[in-house]
């Protein structure tokens, strides 16, 4: 197997102000394969944002490795850093505040050719049409500003921004979440392209279980910090094993009006990632707790080949 | 109070317009709908499709200018809303109808307890004593699945997490001692999946239990196919296609209705599937907008006449209508 990213036991506490320690992502692992999809899923303050940060090291880790090709980018220096984050780009959640809005359409997509000393003159232009093309803008819009695009279109020009430099590797967060249900599915399907023309390997991070699991080929279950349960795609679907998957997939939208009403809601609130519950994190909105789940967290247990679940069950 | 199905609010030929300085946006382009006693109506729609401009008029909470109801009408019950003076409407307005948003903590205001924040709709209304108006509060806490009411009534809303908030405006909805209608913008929609489903099982046992009618604005379908009893699909200004809930998604007639089902990857057809099926192009500018139906320039089956008028009602049966000049055309994409 052809391994891009290998990631051990990263971590990233925030120290807070009267010493408290928010452990937004605590002790994850997984390798993923070169031109493949991870879907990242969970729900507010379970890290998965964090994590896609701290992989960039647009957060710095607090422990753990991550290794790019055998080559750890917890370990870089700032010059080997600016070298390696050619390889991997990142497409942000809201396609407005991540644009610059002085910025023209055509300059957004020059800057990282400028910085990293690609091209000049005409051949930059070049590669910008070229750019445009590739994620369905008009070139005729080039010059025009963020604010004159639709959502759906100011989220192409993040994803051509991301593609700009040829990267192997992109962290999307939250990439279709703010944009309409019809545009999603148009984004949805662009990504798919690009994958497939260019080979890219995704980490795709969301909260709606849906879409990660139309896109990803492996999928990872966050709770507060950790990950619960990880398994290939297919696997996953057949098999929700913790009990916070299903409870997640129990809440998500179906399209089936027979089963209105019929699906088991989990109680209670998110706890805070501050001070998150003793023993499994998820143990006060557990149907299936017990004593063993209030006092230990579990271990990481392999229940069928790559499909690992972090729970006393199992 | 009468029985369950009589209609309680219907909305009949609604124009609201935005006068601004790139034109006339008509945000709502001659919708009408109804709500029954005691059920749901979801209208369904992505951005800019009118669903907020129209929950805003029955509330008569348009900003004028630029805004205004340029022509329809707005029953409650048996008055004609759009008739009544601000006085009149202000006696209305979270006694018989009620709104709650999509982001409940700026609805809250974040310098009184929540206790008195509910405890206002009865001094306001009922002439109720302060510490009468804290004991109904810490009831309707408690109603709406509080922990520990009588604690949590002295908290500031920051104190709360979203979904403690969202329980605390429905809290305050369902104030009245007759609420008649329940209108919910988006209301889970800032909200986690888990806790979004919790405060729809919350909205649907109420409404069991205390008979409130409920019109429910959303983008997401699953909410759609959670609480409603009716639909209104709406595009644009206009509405497209009505129905019952399992009419719509089991034989959807519209090519947007059609289009936006098939955008969901939640949808049963796409397991397996490499690529979703997407609806192509964009929005249109409504301050553009003529006169023909609005999805002529992303739909499959438009021809010239789409671009020259709107098509009438066309009934499928006797609970399911659509607007479309080729919604039963041979060539329609199936589901």
């Amino acid at each position: 197997m052809d391994t891009l990213l290998e990631v051990r036991q990263v971590a990233k506490h925030f120290n807070l102000k009267g010493g408290a320690v928010l452990k937004a992502v605590d002790g994850v692992s997984f390798d993923l394969r070169r031109g493949a999809t991870l879907g990242v899923v969970g729900e507010s303050g379970c890290g998965k944002s964090t994590l896609g940060k701290t992989l960039l090291r647009l957060e710095e880790p607090t422990a753990g490795s991550a290794l790019l090709d055998g080559v750890d980018l917890f370990g870089l220096g700032r010059a080997q850093l600016k070298a390696a984050r050619r390889r991997m780009q990142m497409i942000f959640q809201d396609p407005f505040s991540s644009l610059n809005p002085r910025r023209s359409a055509s300059a957004i997509l020059e800057q990282p050719l400028v910085i990293h000393r690609i091209c000049s003159g005409a051949e930059r232009r070049e590669r910008v049409d070229h750019l445009m093309d590739e994620v369905g803008l008009d070139r005729r819009y080039r010059n025009r500003y963020p604010h004159q695009f639709s959502g759906g279109q100011r989220q192409r020009i993040g994803i051509a921004r991301a593609l700009a430099l040829n990267p192997e590797l992109i962290i999307c967060d939250e990439a279709v979440s703010a944009l309409d249900v019809s545009i999603q599915a148009q984004i949805i399907n662009l990504l798919l392209d690009l994958q497939q023309a260019h080979g890219l390997t995704y980490i795709f991070i969301a909260h709606d279980l849906s879409v990660v699991e139309f896109i990803s080929d492996r999928i990872l279950v966050m709770y507060l910090g950790r990950i619960v349960e990880d398994a290939p795609k297919d696997e996953l679907v057949a098999k929700r094993l913790h009990p916070y998957t299903q409870a997640l997939y129990e809440a998500s939208p179906i399209l089936d009006p027979d089963l209105r009403g019929k699906r088991t809601t989990v109680p209670g609130d998110l706890p805070s990632p501050i001070d998150p519950p003793r023993g499994c994190h998820f143990h006060p909105r557990c149907p299936r707790a017990t004593d063993r789940c209030r006092e230990a967290y579990p271990e990481r247990k392999e229940v069928a080949p790559g499909h690992f679940t972090a729970c006393h069950l199992y | 109070m009468t029985g369950i199905g009589e209609r309680v609010l219907s909305v009949e030929d609604l124009h609201t317009y935005f006068y601004t300085q790139r034109g006339i946006v008509r945000a709502v382009n001659g919708v009408s709908f109804g709500v029954d006693r005691s059920r749901t109506l979801c209208l369904v729609g992505e951005s800019g499709c009118g669903k907020s401009v129209a929950a805003l008029s029955i509330m008569r909470l348009i900003a004028s200018p630029p805004g205004r109801i340029v022509a329809g009408h707005i029953r409650f019950e048996d008055r004609d809303l759009l008739a009544l003076d601000n006085a009149q409407m202000r006696s209305v307005r979270g006694r018989r109808i009620s709104m709650i948003f999509q982001e409940p903590m700026t609805s809250l205001n974040p310098v009184f307890r929540i206790g008195r924040q509910i405890g206002e709709m009865f001094t306001y209304h009922e002439g109720m004593k302060p510490r009468e108006a804290r004991r109904r509060a810490i009831e309707l806490l408690a109603l709406v699945g509080i922990p520990a009411p009588e604690k949590r009534v002295d908290d500031y809303p920051h104190q709360l997490s979203g979904g403690m908030r969202q329980r605390v405006m429905i809290a305050m909805a369902l104030a009245s001692p007759d609420p008649g209608l329940l209108i919910a913008d988006e209301p889970t929609t800032a909200l986690d999946v888990t806790i979004q489903a919790q405060i729809l099982d919350l909205l649907r046992d109420l409404q069991q239990r205390i008979g409130v009618s409920i019109l429910l604005i959303t983008h997401n379908m699953g909410v759609v196919v959670e609480m409603a009893d009716e639909v209104a699909v709406l595009y644009a200004g206009r509405k497209v296609e009505a129905a019952r809930t399992k009419e719509l998604l089991t034989s959807p007639c519209h090519p947007y209705t059609r289009g936006l089902l098939n955008s969901i990857p939640a949808n049963p057809k796409y397991r397996g599937a490499e690529r979703l099926e997407s609806i192509p192009g964009s929005v249109p500018n409504l301050a553009g907008l003529g006169d023909g139906c609005p999805f002529e320039n992303r739909c499959p089956l438009a021809k010239a006449v789409c671009r020259d008028r709107f098509p009438a009602e066309q009934a499928v049966s006797g609970t399911h209508s659509v607007w479309c000049h080729f919604a039963d055309a041979p060539s329609a994409p199936g589901r």
